[in-house]
């Protein structure tokens, strides 16, 4: 670059021409960064957040819906639901309340899971592990014991408000059955953890649950028919549970894979139809206006 | 909200509030789980913090102290005449050190002055000669090679300038060649070696005197020195709060962890005292040097017991396998104590430490540094536990023996059916119809006798097993067949109903029976006991003499006598203090002459006692001892000896019917009897025998027809793995969960009140009083109660043997954890079996440290513990086994003169004949010989036979009036022996080793301390054992080492010898050391 | 040795008891909200029978009304804002709940050391104790499914029409009691007999009586037939011979069915008449089917029959009603 002269004479070299541009560069960078800063303050219009969100969240009726509509967790809730049916005291949450505890478990379950070996050899030494080692191991273990009784409190109680407020009349029958269904899957899956850490309370509360089924008739070696139909303890209908004639390191297993897969696939399978079939019936049951017998069809 | 409607009470109602508050408090309760995470479920970290503080403080005192001390040391006038040597010696050698210095710097610059032309040239000729050498030697080479040769000669030749230094800093040029150069490099490289080793030999005298400093401060003020000290302060101050684990991960490990995987102990994250890191062995604190004496929470002790320690080193063992707990629990004290109702392997309390011992060592009798343990394991042979309850490893010969009659029984059997099968046989042959049958039939009947005899070898094998058994087997109680020859009838049920006011020290249990029961057993045992023969009648003895025969000889080994505060002797047999009240004179006299003496042998193979007229009618006489020991009705093992552990003790007949006199006299003149007719009521027998079966009496006695009777008690091999549900607290189930004693009053353990539904406290309450878990039951029917009687044990015993139970478990550790050794020291373990058993410690200390019973009487205080039996901790070493074999079947030495010790006959104190089973000799033998680590089997040394020149030399020491070692050695002369205190050498050449006996004359005190044998008598010059005293002047230019020269002149030492020398020896006075001791 | 609070309290805080204590308290809490809400119902539904005119007009909830409230909110946020409320409640409740007690965690599982007693989890309870009085395949298998089969068959037997997303008590006041016998007065009073009442070997313990594992129990059992003395004698000429041997056991089984037919016949007129009380349930009993019917007469026999046996077995100390080879009642 050949050596220039300015206005005044003076030279301008290479010098002089970068701290220049680099001037002009700061300033740029100055006014985005504050146009950008500005842009935040509504982080709703960001490009990450619409990418997330997929609608613009404007104070308006519409995106109010969308946004219910749109979420792949919202959407097994209308758009818009009965005024009356936001009340706690109609519903508690309960339902809700047992959806978001098997959430919890699940979670809780999952890091268990990361510690756990269903052996004789490690099953109660995990335990131990789990609660003096792991961080937070104890509290994990606790949430997820707590949280499993809170679950089956939760089912029941639900049970109870259906059945108090007749939601499961026309047409939601079907889906009572769902529902009891899922109330004896919730009991299973805590049964079937009962087990899981292999000591004297859980070894005996599963002995004492399955040599109930022992009785099974025509199934149970000592149930009625069962012996003629050549039932023994090597065949029955409890041996294919504990996978063996006593609790051992085969029942384990088997609770464990029933606790940890089997059964919280069926659930959620259930749990989808249970939802599914909320909305598809009409949403929740109520509060619905009384209804009086004169109108009845005699 | 385009169309909000302001009176809508959902829609204008805002949860913005009530959210934030619910979020908050989750907040909180997030935080609370942090705080959980990192402290509250942490306490070891404050407990580590407090320790650093509180330790600080105390190694800082320390520090001082130690400093004021080192200070005092050194200005005491020893360390100043030190200091003084030190500074001379300083003075001598400064000046030296510095000329060497200076030559040794100059020889330093010139080295350095030719270095760098050295290395050049040394390079440069290297490098030519390999061009030389590489050149091929051939004629087409030659030339080439030669002026490769030429290069290399020039390249020697070479010279090379040097500015050489000449000391006080002069240089003078000089040139020097390859060679030159090589040499003096070398030179001065000999030259540095010379001045340093100089150096060195001139330092010396300084480090000396310096060393002389140190060891005086070391000497004075043992421990760590205050630098030491200071470092350990340091590292405290620097202490990183932090977990410490010890992984132990051992096939097959179950510690306190299930399934075999391993230990995972965490003790020491808060007792930090234990850390060697922080406390090393040769400190030990204790909450009061760390000014917490009253604190709970303070764990910060050092491990009492640092041997311990170092036979199981923390990083193996950790501290949880053996003090139970749960090691890897850290959260609360109760949790990592596993003081808690679910877990099975809590901490033991501290009476009961020793319980962790007993789960590797079960296989031991004697536990060094377990004396609560050892004491239990005594006790519960002693006080008759094994009389009911089964324990692997105590006293199996019984159940061996019945095993062996029953095996006998039944080749017997077989044999009669061979043998008759043979002329059957025989016959068949005769009759049979062709020649192969009768061929088969008669080799069939030779083929039999032979299995016949075959059955014949292996039936005296099985008798010479049991005829060794039949030595072993030891009963805790008396014959009872025996009790019409020995005892008073009245007094059976007078003991039988009050057991402990007789004697308050009994043996026997007091069982709860009702008086009608006493009755009945009192009956049974009396109508079943022997009728005859009648005993030899006794004339009346000496009672002062027989007095004091008994407080001489070694009876208070085992015996005591005396009562309340006046007892003296020892516990493992009865308190003899009321002996007068109860038994036959003339049975005593028996008895004591020899106690295994029985009036009938018992035949187990008839299951009856042999009479007189069986052997008459095979034409014996009625003789049945050790050496008569096969029954001639059916040649098997009789049952010959009394089955007691007391020994005979070869005393004359005289002297017996002296000592019986004696105990005759031992008698509570206000006692009283009531007669006691009923038993000899035959309607009584029956009753009585179902009570004596019931109770378990053939346990401990010798019952007629309940000889072969099994343990009534349960086997406790593992009581202590039992699980709790399985003891039966009865109707104090509660009282136990509420920590309320039987009593009443609530239990305390340590500082604490607390529960005692655990295998603890169901022991403690079992052992102090059985009954009380029958208490407030129904049970009409006395034999409804609960048997067990209540064992004669004071709070220390039953702590003792609570830590036993509890350590009696189906281990967790593993199988590489067991103290189950195979080389020497298993027959250590072997040994103290037999050791306890017959009480040899009542008498003997065998384990350094261990008291004896007769240590502690009154009559071998002070200087009189010279009168003690010979110490025997170094007895494997000290002597021959085969002569040791000899001893222990014989302690006469002498098939004759039997009324004697065969060793120290000086000693009132006697070695009786305890009748041991080839076995018990062979395994006491290898016991010693294991103790001093000797090598199997015994080959004595060669020993260089005497010259004469030797021999004179010999004499002249052993007869040296400075050591005049026959005025106190026995010599065989009564007239001298009366006095003397040590054996006789005669004696040596078959009983001594002679290693051994070197290093005895040389230092017997550190063989055994306090010895009257005197130290100091060869002093050590250069290598070599020089007698310590002047010697005659032909004695003198021996160059030989002369304690060895003794030794072997005493191996070899004949009785002629002995006698010849005797008379130049001045006769002893019976003061003993004191004279002999300069 | 009653008045033994400590025994009580150690029951109430076992772990893994609190649910059962807090169903305690939670369960009058829902049922007398949902009788507080269904008094209130019944009320408005009261007021509106006697006023047909207002019927037609009124928006006929409890709740606050006005017409220009929109009848439907949007469930962001006015739904989702409870729910999250809730979920963090609940999530508050956990992790108090997780932080103050620890789940349980016993000795190693040992099968020959036995726990005394040894119990289900608190919500199989119910059926453990039913396992007191009726043979296992009928406590553990056979009611259990007809609970779980009952439950689901409820809304196809129940043909009051009424009472559909609202609560009322007045206008199915048979379903409520039903509902209320069988889940509270049955089942969670099962539970509860099983977690506060039993001990160790499973027998009876008043609350504040010690557990004592070492109490034994004097307790005759008798059969019904037992009571009755039936011995087959009669029978004996009837048989053939080759089952005359067996003509007790046959007697018995015989007879067993006339109790269990008069229990069935009377219990079915129980119902009966309770269903005939009110016109109204006279009307949807009409529009039963045949089916709905017999199903409805079945459930609600066999579930009688639990509370007559519990009765029968605790106070007349009557263990089988009938008693066959093969099973017994």
């Amino acid at each position: 670059m050949a050596d220039q002269k300015d206005a005044n004479g003076r030279k301008t070299g290479v010098l002089e021409d970068l701290k220049e541009k680099s001037r002009e560069f700061g300033e740029i960078v100055k006014t985005k960064t504050q146009e950008q800063l500005e842009e935040l303050k509504k982080p709703q219009e960001t490009q990450l957040y619409r990418s997330i969100f997929r609608i613009k969240h404007d104070e308006d009726p519409r995106n109010r819906a969308l946004s219910t509509l749109n979420n792949l967790f919202f959407h097994i809730h209308p758009a818009k639901v009965n005024r009356d049916a936001t009340r706690y005291g109609y519903t508690w949450g309960l339902g809700g309340i047992t959806f978001y505890l098997f959430i919890v478990l699940v979670f809780t379950g999952v890091m268990l899971m990361f510690y756990y070996h269903p052996t004789k050899v490690q099953a109660f030494r995990d335990i131990l592990y789990l609660e003096n080692d792991v961080p937070f191991g104890r509290l994990l273990r606790n949430m997820h014991r707590w949280a499993a009784h809170l679950m089956v409190m939760a089912v029941w109680l639900h049970m109870f408000r259906v059945f108090m407020s007749g939601s499961y009349k026309r047409p939601r029958e079907f889906n009572w059955c769902v529902g009891v269904l899922l109330m004896v899957l919730t009991l299973l899956l805590s049964f079937t953890g009962y087990l899981l850490p292999d000591d004297q309370l859980g070894f005996w509360a599963v002995t004492v649950g399955t040599n109930m089924a022992r009785a099974t008739p025509l199934l149970g070696h000592q149930g009625p028919f069962g012996p003629q139909l050549g039932m023994t303890p090597y065949n029955d209908v409890r041996f294919a549970l504990l996978g063996g004639s006593i609790v051992d390191a085969n029942a384990l297993l088997r609770a464990y894979i029933w606790h940890c897969i089997a059964i919280p696939l069926i659930a959620s399978v259930f749990m989808g139809v249970h939802f599914w079939r909320v909305r598809k019936d009409g949403g929740i049951s109520g509060p619905s206006p009384v209804m009086l017998e004169a109108e009845t069809k005699a | 909200m385009p169309e909000l409607q302001p009176d809508d009470p959902i829609k204008t109602r805002s949860y913005a509030n009530v959210i934030l508050i619910a979020i908050f408090v989750l907040l909180l309760c997030v935080s609370w789980s942090f705080y959980q995470e990192f402290i509250g479920l942490r306490p070891w970290r404050s407990y580590q913090t407090r320790f650093a503080e509180s330790y600080s403080a105390y190694l800082q005192k320390q520090v001082r102290d130690r400093e004021a001390a080192e200070k005092a040391v050194e200005s005491s006038a020893d360390y100043q005449k030190l200091q003084a040597a030190l500074q001379q010696a300083e003075a001598v050698a400064d000046p030296q050190d510095k000329a060497i210095k200076q030559q040794s710097d100059l020889v330093d610059l010139q080295r350095a002055a030719i270095l760098s032309a050295f290395q050049t040239d040394r390079s440069l000729v290297g490098s030519l000669i390999y061009d030389y050498e590489v050149v091929p030697n051939t004629a087409a080479y030659r030339s080439e090679k030669q002026s490769h040769l030429q290069a290399v000669l020039d390249a020697e030749a070479k010279e090379y300038s040097v500015d050489w230094p000449e000391g006080d800093g002069k240089t003078v040029t000089r040139t020097f060649n390859y060679n030159q150069l090589n040499d003096t490099f070398n030179q001065l490289l000999d030259q540095k070696a010379q001045l340093t080793a100089k150096q060195g030999d001139i330092d010396q005298p300084v480090k000396d005197a310096q060393a002389a400093m140190a060891k005086l401060i070391s000497d004075k003020l043992p421990g760590l020195t205050a630098d030491q000290l200071d470092g350990l302060l340091k590292s405290a101050r620097d202490m990183d709060v932090t977990l410490v684990q010890i992984n132990v991960n051992p096939p097959g490990t179950q510690i306190n962890d299930i399934g075999g995987v391993g230990l995972t102990d965490r003790c020491q994250s808060c007792h930090v005292g234990m850390n060697p890191k922080f406390v090393p062995a040769a400190l030990t604190i204790t909450k009061a040097d760390l000014g917490l004496p009253r604190s709970n929470d303070a764990p910060f002790t050092s491990h009492p017991d640092q041997d311990l320690l170092t036979w199981h080193p923390l990083d193996t063992f950790g501290c949880s396998p053996c003090h139970g707990g749960n090691g890897r629990a850290l959260d609360t004290v109760e949790l990592a104590h596993g003081r808690y109702e679910h877990w099975l392997w809590p901490l033991n309390y501290p009476e009961n430490y020793q319980a962790g011992c007993q789960q590797c060592h079960s296989a031991d009798a004697w536990t060094e540094h377990a004396p609560v343990l050892n004491e239990a394991k005594i006790l519960f042979r002693d006080r008759g536990c094994i009389g009911c309850h089964n324990y692997a490893g105590f006293d199996s010969q019984g159940q061996q023996l019945q095993d062996t009659d029953r095996e006998i029984a039944s080749l017997e059997k077989e044999k009669v059916d061979d043998n008759q099968k043979i002329p059957i046989l025989n016959k068949q042959g005769d009759q049979a119809p062709d020649n192969a049958t009768a061929q088969r039939l008669y080799a069939e009947a030779t083929n039999l006798t032979v299995t016949v005899s075959k059955l014949d070898a292996r039936v005296e094998q099985l008798d010479q097993l049991s005829h060794s058994l039949q030595q072993e087997v030891k009963r805790v109680g008396p014959d009872l067949k025996e009790v019409r020859l020995k005892l008073h009838p009245e007094w059976i049920p007078y003991w039988l109903g009050h057991t402990w006011n007789f004697d308050p020290t009994a043996q026997m249990p007091q069982f709860r029976l009702e008086p009608d029961e006493v009755q009945a057993i009192s009956a049974f045992i009396w109508q079943q006991g022997l009728k005859g023969p009648a005993l030899d009648k006794q004339a009346p003895g000496d009672p002062a003499r027989g007095k004091d025969l008994f407080n001489s000889l070694g009876c208070l080994a085992c015996h005591s006598i005396g009562e309340g505060s006046q007892k003296i002797g020892g516990d493992i047999a009865d308190n003899l203090s009321r002996e007068g009240e109860k038994a036959n004179y003339d049975y005593i006299v028996r008895w004591i002459h020899n106690p295994r003496v029985r009036s009938a042998p018992y035949d187990p193979y008839l299951h009856r006692d042999l009479t007189s007229e069986d052997y008459t009618k095979h034409g014996l006489p009625f003789v049945f001892d050790v050496d008569h020991s096969r029954s001639p009705v059916d040649g098997h093992e009789l049952v010959v000896q009394q089955q007691t552990i007391m020994p005979d003790f070869r005393l004359s007949w005289q002297e017996a019917r002296d000592i019986a006199s004696f105990l005759m006299t031992q008698k509570d003149a206000s006692s009283h009897y009531d007669p006691a007719p009923f038993v000899n009521d035959a309607s009584l027998y029956e009753k009585g025998r179902t009570l004596v079966v019931h109770y378990g009496c053939a346990g401990c006695h010798e019952i007629s027809g309940l000889e072969d009777a099994s343990r009534v008690g349960t086997d406790l091999t593992q009581e202590g793995s039992k699980p709790i549900g399985r003891f039966d607290f009865a109707l104090l189930y509660t009282k136990a969960q509420d920590g309320i004693l039987p009593d009443g009053q609530p239990l305390k353990r340590g500082n604490e009140y607390s529960s005692w539904y655990d295998l603890k406290g169901f022991f403690d309450q079992k052992l102090a009083d059985p009954a009380v878990f029958d208490e407030g039951q129904y049970k009409p029917d006395p034999m409804d109660r609960l048997k067990m009687p209540k064992p004669n044990v004071t709070q220390d015993q039953i702590n003792a043997l609570t830590s036993f139970l509890l350590g009696s478990t189906q281990s967790t550790l593993p199988p590489s954890y067991q103290y189950l050794p195979t080389d020497q020291r298993q027959a250590i373990q072997d040994g103290w079996w037999i050791v306890t058993k017959y009480n040899c410690i009542g008498c003997h200390q065998i384990d350094i440290g261990q008291r004896t019973i007769l240590m502690d009487l009154p009559a071998y205080k002070g200087d009189n513990a010279i009168n003690l039996p010979p110490v025997l901790t170094s007895e494997g070493a000290r002597v021959n086994p085969e002569w040791l074999k000899s001893f222990l079947a014989n302690p006469s030495l002498s098939a004759t003169d039997t009324d004697r010790d065969g060793v120290r006959q000086y000693l009132k104190v006697r070695m009786p004949t305890f009748f041991l089973s080839d076995d018990e000799v062979r395994k006491l033998v290898l016991f010693f010989g294991a103790l001093s680590s000797q090598q199997q089997p015994f080959i004595p040394e060669k020993l260089a036979p005497l010259s004469d020149q030797e021999r004179s030399v010999a004499r002249a020491i052993f007869t040296s009036p400075a050591a005049p070692c026959l005025k106190c050695h026995m010599t065989g002369n009564p007239a001298h022996d009366a006095n003397a205190t040590a054996p006789n050498f005669l004696l040596a050449g078959q009983r001594l080793r002679s290693a051994w006996t070197e290093r005895w004359i040389t230092e017997p005190a550190t063989i055994i301390p306090g010895t009257a044998m005197p130290s100091g008598l060869f002093v050590r010059q250069g290598n070599r054992w020089v007698f310590n005293a002047p010697l005659p002047p032909e004695a003198k230019n021996y160059t030989g080492d002369e304690a060895d020269l003794l030794v072997r002149y005493l191996m070899e030492l004949t009785p002629q010898e002995q006698a010849m020398l005797s008379g130049r020896t001045p006769v002893a006075a019976k003061s003993g050391s004191s004279s002999v001791k300069k | 040795m009653f008045g033994d609070w400590h025994q009580l309290w150690v029951i109430i805080s076992t772990p893994d008891n609190i649910p059962i204590v807090a169903m305690l308290g939670l369960v009058p809490f829902f049922t007398w909200y949902a009788f507080h809400n269904m008094l209130a119902n019944d009320r408005l539904i009261a007021q509106l029978e006697a006023d047909p005119q207002l019927a037609r007009t009124h928006h006929r909830t409890t709740y606050p009304y006005n017409s220009r409230w929109e009848r439907e909110l949007h469930t962001n946020p006015f739904l989702m804002r409870k729910e999250l409320l809730a979920a963090i409640i609940i999530t508050i409740i956990l992790m108090v709940w997780a932080l103050t007690l620890n789940a349980p965690l016993e000795e190693p599982a040992n099968a020959s050391v036995t726990m005394n007693p040894a119990k289900a989890p608190w919500y199989f309870l119910g059926l453990q104790e039913m396992l007191e009085y009726f043979d296992p395949w009928i406590a553990g298998v056979i009611v259990p499914t007809l609970i779980i089969v009952g439950l689901m068959a409820i809304p196809f037997i129940d043909a009051n029409p009424l009472g559909n997303g609202y609560y009322t008590y007045h206008q199915r006041r048979h379903a409520v009691w039903t509902f209320l016998i069988g889940f509270e007065g049955l089942w969670l009073v099962l539970v509860c007999i099983g977690t506060f009442i039993r001990g160790p070997g499973f027998m009876w313990y008043w609350p504040t009586q010690t557990w004592d594992p070492d109490r034994v129990e004097f307790n005759v059992n008798r059969n019904l037939d037992q009571i009755f003395g039936i011995n087959g004698n009669w029978l004996v000429h009837i048989l053939p011979a080759s089952l005359r041997p067996e003509a007790v056991i046959i007697a018995r089984a015989l007879f067993g069915i006339i109790p269990m037919v008069v229990y069935g016949i009377a219990a079915a007129l129980f119902i009966h008449w309770i269903c005939m009380r009110t016109e109204y349930s006279r009307t949807v009993y009409r529009k039963m089917s045949i089916l709905q019917t017999v199903t409805m007469y079945i459930f609600l026999i066999t579930m009688l029959f639990v509370p007559v046996t519990i009765f029968l077995r605790l106070v007349f100390r009557i263990k089988y009603i009938w008693e066959t080879p093969w099973f017994s009642i």
